[in-house]
C-alpha cells in the first residue's frame, strides 16, 4: 500500500514506523525540519517538505496514487482541508484524521470525514479501562460495520450481578460479548452465562443501542462500592 | 440582514463597519480581543471573542438565524472550516470565506463554496487597469 500521512508530530512518526515496519511505501509530509530529520535519521528518505493542505505539495506527493491518507497533525481545521483534499480531489480510497476537538467529530462526519480518531477520547476511554470504578469503557469504534465495542464491568449494584444473560437487558442491547473472569480463559457468552461481581465482558454493541447500554449498567459505580 | 463576520482584521473590520453603518445587524467573532481595535469607533455591533471553528461559539453569535456569515481570517483551513459548518450545520443562506490560496479557491468553489482569494481579485484587477 501507499501510504501518505499528513504531520510528522508523535502520532505521524509512530504510524509511518509501523507501516515502514510491515513494507509497505509511506511518505510523511512535514514542514519542520526537525521533525522531518527524526523520521529520516530513522526510517530513510520518506518525507516531504510541505504543508499536506496545498495542493503542489499534494501533487507532488502523488496522492491520486495512495491507497490510505491519514492527516495527523494538532490542528483540526488543516487536518479537515487536508482530508477533503484528498478525499474529494484526489479520490484516495480511505482517509483519516485524526481529531484534536472531541466537539468536531460530528462536524467532520458532516463534511464528508467519516473516519476519524478522537485522541481525547482514546485517552480518556484508556485510562477508565484501567479504573474499576467505570462500569462502561467505550474501547474502540468499527464505524464501517455499524459497531461499538464496549467493555461492561459487573458491579454490586448493577442489575447484572448473580443473574443469568438472559434475564438481564444485555440480551437485548449487546450483539455478542467475551467474558473475562479472573482465573478463567475467556469465554463466548450465551443466554445462560451466569454473571459474578467482578466480571468484564467486551461486547459488540451496534451504535445505536449504545447509549442504551450505557444508561443501563452506569456509567460510574458511586462511591459505596 | 443579520451578519456574522469571522475575523477582525483589517478587511472584516471594514467589512463590518460599512455594514453596520448601513444599518445591518453585525456580529464580529475574533479569536483575540486586541484585533476589535482594528473596528471604527463608530462601529455599534457587537464583538465576541472566540473561535469561530467551534459550533458552539457560533451557536452562540447566533449563527441559527444569521442572514449571512463571511469568513476573514488570515488562515485559508480555518476560514474554509467555518464556512462550512455555517452552510451544512447552521444551514446560513449566504455564506463566503476568503481563501488566499487560488489553487484551494477554485477546489472550494466545487464543494459549492462561495470562496474568494484576494489574491486573484487583485491580480485581475491590476492586469484589466493594464488592459484599458
Amino acid at each position: 500500500m501507499y501510504v501518505i500521512i499528513v504531520g510528522g508530530g508523535e502520532v505521524g512518526y509512530y504510524l509511518a514506523r509501523e507501516f515502514a515496519d510491515g513494507g509497505h511505501e509511506v511518505l510523511v509530509i512535514e514542514p519542520e525540519s526537525k521533525q522531518r530529520e527524526r523520521i529520516e535519521g530513522e526510517l530513510g528518505d520518506i518525507t516531504l517538505c510541505g504543508e499536506g493542505c496545498r495542493i503542489q505539495c499534494l501533487d507532488e506527493a502523488g496522492v491520486s496514487r495512495a491507497d490510505v491518507f491519514v492527516a495527523a497533525t494538532d490542528i483540526d481545521e488543516d487536518n479537515l482541508a487536508a482530508c477533503q483534499l484528498a478525499k474529494l480531489k484526489y479520490k484516495v480510497p480511505r482517509v483519516v484524521a485524526k481529531l484534536n476537538n472531541p466537539r468536531n467529530r460530528n462536524i467532520f462526519s458532516k463534511l464528508g470525514i467519516e473516519h476519524t480518531a478522537d485522541v481525547a477520547a482514546l485517552v480518556l476511554e484508556n485510562l477508565k479501562a484501567r479504573i474499576p470504578a467505570f462500569s462502561f469503557v467505550h474501547l474502540l469504534s468499527l464505524e464501517d460495520v455499524d459497531l461499538e465495542v464496549i467493555q461492561v464491568s459487573v458491579t454490586g449494584d448493577s442489575r447484572l450481578s448473580d443473574r443469568m444473560v438472559a434475564e438481564t437487558p444485555l440480551s437485548l442491547l449487546v450483539q455478542s460479548a467475551c467474558l473475562v473472569r479472573a482465573g478463567s480463559p475467556p469465554q463466548v457468552v450465551d443466554d445462560t452465562t451466569r454473571l459474578a461481581v467482578g466480571d468484564r465482558l467486551i461486547c459488540m454493541v451496534s451504535q445505536d443501542k449504545t447509549d442504551e447500554l450505557r444508561t443501563v449498567v452506569g456509567g460510574v459505580v458511586g462511591p459505596q462500592d | 440582514m443579520n451578519v456574522v463576520i469571522m475575523g477582525s482584521g483589517r478587511v472584516a473590520s471594514e467589512l463590518a463597519t460599512l455594514l453596520d453603518e448601513e444599518g445591518h445587524k453585525v456580529t464580529v467573532v475574533g479569536i483575540q480581543p486586541a484585533g476589535f481595535d482594528n473596528l471604527r469607533p463608530s462601529f455599534g455591533g457587537r464583538t465576541i471573542v472566540g473561535d469561530a471553528t467551534d459550533e458552539g461559539l457560533l451557536q452562540k453569535a447566533g449563527l441559527r438565524s444569521a442572514d449571512a456569515f463571511i469568513a476573514l481570517t488570515r488562515d485559508d483551513n480555518r476560514n474554509a472550516m467555518a464556512a462550512q459548518i455555517a452552510k451544512h450545520v447552521f444551514g446560513v443562506r449566504k455564506v463566503m470565506c476568503r481563501i488566499y490560496d487560488p489553487l484551494r479557491e477554485e477546489f472550494y468553489k466545487t464543494l459549492g463554496l462561495e470562496a474568494i482569494s484576494p489574491i486573484m481579485v487583485f491580480a485581475r484587477l491590476v492586469k484589466g487597469r493594464l488592459e484599458e
